[in-house]
C-alpha cells in the first residue's frame, strides 16, 4: 500500500494485466523487485557488468512473462532464474566457443572470489565455496544471499523442490566441514621435557 | 560469527541507484509501448532498436550526477522554438516514428511516463502530453538568459506559480531526460501545467550532455496559451 492508499497489484496480477492487452502494467513489477535483482546480479559479477546486464533482464523477463506461473507467491526466485540465464550468456561471450550450458562445471567462479577477497575473511570463504560443486553452491547463495526457500531455490533453477532441498542440505554440510578444516588451527604437538 | 552469518555477510552490496531502477522501467516501458503499436517494426528491427535503446538508457545514468538538474545554472540568451501545437495522437500510443526520440504512456493509474531520449519535435511531444490529459509546454531554446528565475523563461507565455519544491516532487518523479518521468496527475494542482524546457539536443549522444547543456521542469500557471487548457 503505498502513501496515499492504494493497494499494489500482486506480481502475478501485473503480469496477467501485462498479458491482458495493458503491458505496462509489467512496471509495478520492475519497481517492486529491481534492487533484488540488481543486487542479484552484483554478487555474481563486477559493478559494471551488473549495470550492463540489467536492462537485458528485465526485457527477457517482460517478453518471457507468458512463462510466468499465477501460482507463484513471488516472481523473485523466476526473475533470479532470468538473471542467471544472462550473467551466463555473459559468460559464455567472455570464452567465445565455450558452451557453459553443455558444461556445469563451468561458472564465474573467480569474479565473485575477486569480490570476497575485498572482505573480511573473505579469501578463506571463497576458497571453501569455489571447492563446492557449482550447483550446489548456488543452492547455498541463494539461501544465504537472496534468502530464497527450499521451494523458491526450485523455481528460480528449474529443479524439483526436493533436488533442491537435498542440494542445500549438501552444500551447507559441505560447506561447513570445509571451513573448519581451513579455519580450525592444527592441535599443538605433544612435547616431553626430558 | 555463525558461518552462515559470514556467509550472509560477504553478500552485502551497495544498492543501486534509483535512477538504474528508473532506467530499468523505462526500458520496460519502452518495450511495452512497442507491443502494443499497431505498425510495430519486423522483429529484427526491433531486437536492434532495443538494444540501442537499453545502451542509451543506461548510458544517460551513467552521466546523471555529471549532469543534474542545476536550474541556478542557467545562461545566455533564449531563441524559443514553437511553444504550442495541436495534439492529434492517439493517447498512451506514441506515433511509431517518434519512438527513438521520446515515448509517452499512460499508465493505467493516470500516472504519464515520460522518457526522453533525443530532444526532438517537441511540439509533437507536447501534443502527445496533452493528448494524454497532461496540461504541458514543451518548449527547446538555445540558451537561458540570465534573468531566467528556474521557473519561467522572459519571453515565453508560461509564468511559474506559488507552488513548492515539495509540492513539484509529488506531481513529478524521476527525470524525462535520463531515466525516464512520471508525472502524478492527480497531484497536480488546480491550475498548474508542468513545463519541459531544454536548451539543446539532449539525447544522450549528444556531447553536450553534462556539459553545460541544461534540461529541467517545473510547474507553471495553466492558461491556454501555455498549456492548453
Amino acid at each position: 500500500v503505498d502513501p496515499t492508499g492504494r493497494v499494489d497489484p500482486t506480481d502475478g496480477d501485473a503480469v496477467a494485466q501485462s498479458l491482458a492487452g495493458r503491458p505496462e502494467a509489467f512496471a509495478a513489477v520492475v519497481h517492486r523487485h529491481g534492487q533484488a535483482v540488481h543486487a542479484y546480479l552484483l554478487r555474481r559479477s563486477d559493478g559494471q557488468t551488473a549495470d550492463d546486464l540489467l536492462g537485458e533482464v528485465w526485457l527477457r523477463a517482460f517478453r518471457s512473462r507468458h512463462n510466468y506461473k499465477q501460482h507463484w507467491h513471488s516472481a523473485r526466485p523466476w526473475l533470479y532464474g532470468i538473471a542467471r540465464n544472462v550473467l551466463r550468456a555473459e559468460w559464455r561471450r567472455r570464452v567465445p566457443g565455450h558452451d557453459c550450458l553443455a558444461d556445469p562445471g563451468h561458472d564465474p567462479w573467480p569474479d565473485v572470489d575477486a569480490r570476497l577477497d575485498a572482505t573480511r575473511q573473505g579469501a578463506a570463504l571463497g576458497v571453501v565455496l569455489g571447492a563446492l560443486n557449482p550447483k550446489d553452491r548456488e543452492v547455498l547463495l541463494l539461501a544465504a544471499w537472496e534468502h530464497l526457500s527450499p521451494a523458491e531455490i526450485a523455481v528460480s533453477l528449474g529443479i524439483p523442490a526436493g533436488t533442491a532441498r537435498w542440494r542445500l542440505h549438501r552444500a551447507r554440510t559441505q560447506f561447513r566441514q570445509r571451513l573448519d578444516e581451513i579455519t580450525t588451527p592444527p592441535p599443538l604437538a605433544c612435547t616431553k621435557e626430558t | 560469527m555463525d558461518l552462515f552469518q559470514l556467509l550472509e555477510e560477504a553478500g552485502k552490496v551497495p544498492p543501486a541507484q534509483d535512477a538504474m531502477i528508473d532506467a530499468a522501467v523505462g526500458l520496460v516501458l519502452t518495450a511495452a509501448s512497442q507491443e502494443g503499436s499497431q505498425s510495430a517494426p519486423a522483429p529484427s528491427l526491433a531486437r536492434r532498436r532495443t538494444r540501442r535503446h537499453r545502451r542509451i538508457a543506461f548510458g544517460a545514468v551513467a552521466s546523471t550526477a555529471a549532469a543534474a538538474l542545476a536550474v541556478a545554472a542557467f545562461l545566455a540568451v533564449t531563441a524559443l522554438l514553437p511553444a504550442t501545437h495541436p495534439g492529434s495522437r492517439k493517447p498512451s500510443h506514441p506515433v511509431h516514428a517518434q519512438l527513438a526520440a521520446w515515448t509517452v504512456v499512460k499508465q493505467a493509474d493516470g500516472t504519464v511516463n515520460v522518457k526522453i531520449r533525443e530532444f526532438r519535435d517537441p511540439a509533437g511531444l507536447q501534443a502527445a502530453l496533452r493528448a494524454d490529459g497532461v496540461p504541458a509546454s514543451v518548449i527547446l531554446v538555445r540558451s537561458l538568459p540570465p534573468s531566467a528565475n528556474g521557473n519561467s523563461i522572459p519571453g515565453d507565455p508560461c509564468h511559474g506559480g506559488p507552488w513548492s519544491q515539495f509540492v513539484q516532487d509529488k506531481v513529478v518523479t524521476g527525470n524525462p531526460f535520463r531515466a525516464g518521468m512520471f508525472i502524478h496527475l492527480s497531484a497536480l494542482p488546480r491550475h498548474a501545467g508542468i513545463q519541459l524546457v531544454a536548451t539543446a539536443n539532449v539525447g544522450s549522444n549528444s556531447p553536450q550532455l553534462g556539459g553545460g547543456t541544461f534540461a529541467g521542469y517545473w510547474l507553471v500557471q495553466a492558461s491556454s496559451r501555455c498549456t492548453g487548457s
